[in-house]
């Protein structure tokens, strides 16, 4: 008997360079590093991920750029000058876990990096001054647990915040004393789900609150402030994002995983989307204006564990006013006309706040003059790539444990669909868009084209969303995974002149004619244009028009009691059919660990994994070997003379 | 390579490989264990779709490396085509042609059992070995691999048991397992008994560490089915 044995195979060859619409990337590298000796290859040096922060000095001279990286217990520190970090520090007996520089303070010749450790305890340390150096939490008085997420608050000289896999997030003031004895906590304010309290005390001392998020003992994994510094989104083990408004502590909105836990969460640049990725392998667009999942992504092939918005190569709508807005109110189309005027700093315009909230974050965005998120400080070039197209185009990125990085481009037509009532046969009323029998006999006829196309490639079952795309070339699977990138994109450029109601429309159609390849429910149905699909139980199943009646009576079955989550089918975690898939517009596996960072930057982006190495991407154009390039191979150097 | 996919998935064994009986009657395992897949196969000659429902106590799933078993589970769904040797003998067009197959969940059972096939055969070595390719699992599952009739497709399981081997290849090792009880992690090992910290550990330490690599089998029960499904964990951690 033999196996298929799939591991191990061609398949599984690192991409050192990829296509998209914009060019090529490419892995910056030396080749005689390219491929490290995997002789020293440990899984001893701590469960930490390996984490990257970026910060860019205001020197005049143009060589503020400084990149911090943790690695088992070390933690690095490098500028411009490639021969010896600017800083580097070994721990013992804990591991540095996560990082943040603080943009409002620094200068040209000092910045403060908070440090967070896998024992709990907050170190704040200067590594360019190197005088300060600060320990909070030191005794482990005010939590024990893992440091999860540390993130100066935005605009903020002193405050910074911590989550801890307690799931405790703690507010601290950088010049407060975490006092000699645990605190005492008096509730502050409650929600839905959450907690938050104040130490009891005379003199005011660390932490200055204690936010408790989910049920007890929750893993907060990480949490991000909008880019406008007004609102919270905190993503939790309980399979919860909630939204919060910062300054009042209100719960704006959440929302729940298919299943497992979030793991990973950012805003898009314009603050209208945060996306979170977690053990369900997706991908999830939840739209703040509207307080629901607008979209899941599915494409990697295991847990999501970076999702990172490209604000280089998101592209806002020129003429937004003339695009439908679904449930959206007018001051929100303003916002992508701001943003198309090039502003240096397109993430500060957060006008979507509703009433009290509008006050807190004007006053931030005056502190906030170059801070919030480093990957944008210099936007400049970067939206130039689609200025020709009518609809807002987001680029997103994902890592994850599957060694694969993921591109993801997410047009607002697809994200402004209503939920439910077009993608689903709902309620008594039965027979609706994918039911009708109209549908189902033209879907019937056209099967047997696509059809035979996928028999003549072969079985594999990704292959299958590309048949639509590509029903003229004659090639082989493998090649045709090459082509996709190319041919999606071109289409994409194309496609984004509709406007947004025919966008909808006429792409469900195609799509649903390309899900007629017998395909794979949620691999298969298509991949369409925009690289995004509707996982229509309908449609999928070509000819087989029993399963139209089935589907009937299957969705009348089901009733919100079923589930004790009570969550599934609505805005916070719809059914799998009720919403919009999409599809990565690439997915290559880079490395050969599971993957931990992802930067965007303005001429490359960076990828970090579990065992140490951090890659730099040159964008398209850009072949500069900037310093980052330069100073990871010598820092893998030296881990690898540290090994022998 | 389909080939040997197709021989392995038509004929899913039965949790201890026994053969039932015909129409055997029905026992609390059944209830809690039996699931039902549906085996749709479409002959690429006269299109007509043929399904054929078969009973099932176990999934047995092929592992890759680095993936989740969301991921090797929706590949044991992924559709195949049945061509050369092993094509489909169409009763439409009596006579065997090329046809596309594939095996989705369309009675989703109480206690889901996934079995991870980690002792492969290798050809060039002409014997098992063991695969200890990283499979991580969260701690609930829903499942993409449904069929579009299925009852309740958007069920949501919950971890209660894996069951675990130690060692380095078939032929030798040792089971041991975590179950979940009353919310605890407890690890049976023989007469051992061992509480895991709590299950944030759980969370941590299985998916993360060697133990996930070598996990055989994982038990997700649906929630708010019957607690009572616990105490048959114990016995059916032999199945491995």
């Amino acid at each position: 008997m033999k196996m298929a044995v799939q591991d191990g195979g061609g398949k599984d060859e690192l991409k050192t360079q990829f296509i998209t619409r914009e060019g090529t990337y490419r892995l910056m590298t030396l080749s005689e590093y390219s491929r490290p000796n995997r002789v020293g290859y440990t899984n001893t040096q701590g469960s930490a991920a390996v984490r990257v922060s970026f910060v860019t000095l205001p020197d005049p001279s143009g060589n503020g750029d400084r990149i911090c990286f943790n690695f088992g217990r070390e933690l690095y520190v490098y500028a411009a000058d490639l021969t010896k970090p600017v800083d580097k520090k070994m721990y013992k007996g804990t591991n540095p876990t996560c990082h943040d520089f603080n943009m409002v303070t620094m200068t040209p010749d000092s910045v403060s990096l908070v440090v967070g450790f896998s024992t709990g305890q907050i170190q704040l340390i200067d590594p360019i001054k190197k005088e300060l150096s600060k320990l909070y939490n030191e005794e482990r008085l005010i939590d024990k647990t893992k440091v999860t997420c540390i993130r100066w608050v935005p605009g903020s000289t002193n405050l910074f915040l911590v989550s801890h896999s307690s799931g405790q997030l703690y507010l601290y003031n950088e010049e407060l004393p975490c006092g000699t004895a645990p605190p005492h906590y008096q509730p502050f304010k409650q929600g839905d789900g959450y907690a938050i309290h104040t130490c009891k005390t005379k003199s005011t001392r660390n932490p200055l609150y204690r936010w408790v998020i989910g049920s007890e003992g929750c893993c907060i994994n990480e949490f991000a402030f909008s880019p406008c510094g007004a609102y919270l989104a905190v993503v939790s083990q309980d399979g919860f994002l909630r939204v919060f408004h910062y300054d009042t502590m209100e719960l704006l909105g959440s929302a729940r995983s298919y299943f497992g836990g979030f793991l990973c969460v950012c805003w898009s640049p314009d603050g209208r989307y945060v996306v979170v990725g977690g053990e369900d392998d997706l991908v999830t667009v939840w739209s703040f204006h509207e307080r629901r999942v607008v979209a899941r992504g599915q494409g990697h092939r295991s847990w999501v564990s970076v999702v990172a918005f490209d604000p280089y190569t998101t592209s806002y709508s020129e003429q937004d006013s003339t695009v439908d807005f679904s449930g959206g109110s007018d001051d929100e189309t303003a916002q992508p006309q701001v943003q198309q005027n090039h502003t240096p700093n397109p993430i500060h315009n957060c006008t979507l706040s509703s009433g009290s909230s509008e006050r807190s974050s004007v006053t931030r965005n005056s502190g906030l003059g170059g801070a919030g998120n480093q990957a944008s400080n210099r936007n400049s070039s970067g939206s130039d790539f689609n200025r020709m197209n009518a609809a807002t185009c987001y680029r997103l990125g994902s890592v994850g444990q599957d060694t694969q990085l993921c591109l993801w481009d997410i047009t607002e037509d697809v994200l402004r669909q209503p939920m439910c009532s077009k993608l689903r046969t709902s309620g008594v009323g039965g027979s609706g868009n994918f039911g009708g029998s109209g549908t189902f006999g033209v879907n019937g006829s056209a099967s047997g084209g696509t059809y035979h196309l996928n028999s003549t490639s072969g079985c594999a079952a990704r292959c299958n969303n590309v048949s639509t795309t590509l029903q003229t070339n004659a090639v082989t699977s493998k090649d045709k995974e090459c082509l996709v990138d190319g041919n999606v994109s071109h289409f994409h450029g194309v496609n984004m002149h509709n406007n947004s109601s025919v966008g909808v429309t006429a792409p469900s159609l195609t799509q649903r004619l390309a899900g007629l390849g017998f395909g794979d429910r949620k691999d298969g149905s298509g991949t369409h244009k925009r690289n995004f699909s509707l996982a229509s139980r309908g449609g999928s199943t070509g000819g087989d028009k029993n399963n139209s009646s089935y589907r009937g009576t299957g969705t009348s079955n089901r009733t919100s009691a079923d589930d004790p989550m009570r969550l599934i089918g609505t805005g916070a975690c719809p059914r799998f059919d009720e919403c919009p898939v999409l599809e990565p517009l690439i997915c290559k596996k880079i490395a050969h660990e599971r993957l931990t960072a992802l930067v965007f930057r303005e001429d490359c982006f960076v990828t970090a994994c579990q065992d140490g190495y951090v890659y730099t991407w040159a964008r398209p154009g850009k072949m500069v070997l900037n310093f980052t390039v330069v100073f990871f191979l010598l820092f893998l150097n030296q881990q690898q003379l540290h090994q022998q | 390579m389909p080939a040997e996919r197709h021989q392995s998935s038509t004929k899913p064994k039965m949790g201890n490989g026994e053969t039932p009986t015909p129409q055997p009657e029905p026992t609390w395992v059944h209830e809690i264990f039996q699931g039902i897949l549906t085996s749709e196969t479409r002959c690429l000659n006269c299109e007509t779709v043929s399904s054929k429902d078969e009973d099932f106590f176990d999934l047995q799933v092929d592992v890759d490396q680095n993936t989740s078993i969301t991921h090797c589970l929706k590949c044991f769904s992924n559709t195949e085509t049945l061509c050369s040797d092993n094509k489909f003998k169409c009763d439409h067009c009596s006579s065997y042609q090329e046809a596309q197959k594939r095996m989705r969940v369309k009675k989703l059972p109480m206690i889901l059992a996934l079995h991870l096939k980690r002792f492969k055969y290798m050809e060039q070595y002409n014997r098992h070995i063991k695969v200890s390719h990283r499979v991580v699992f969260p701690l609930e599952l829903r499942l993409f691999n449904t069929s579009d009739d299925a009852v309740n497709p958007d069920r949501l399981y919950d971890l209660v048991a894996v069951v675990i081997h130690c060692g380095s290849g078939p032929n030798r090792g040792h089971y041991i397992s975590i179950v979940k009880s009353h919310g605890f992690w407890l690890l049976f090992d023989d007469d051992m008994v061992d509480l895991q910290v709590d299950q944030e550990d759980m969370a941590d330490v299985v998916p993360g560490s060697p133990i996930s690599s070598i996990c055989l089998q994982e038990f997700y029960i649906s929630t708010g089915a019957l607690i009572s499904g616990l105490r048959v964990m114990g016995e059916c951690s032999s199945l491995g």
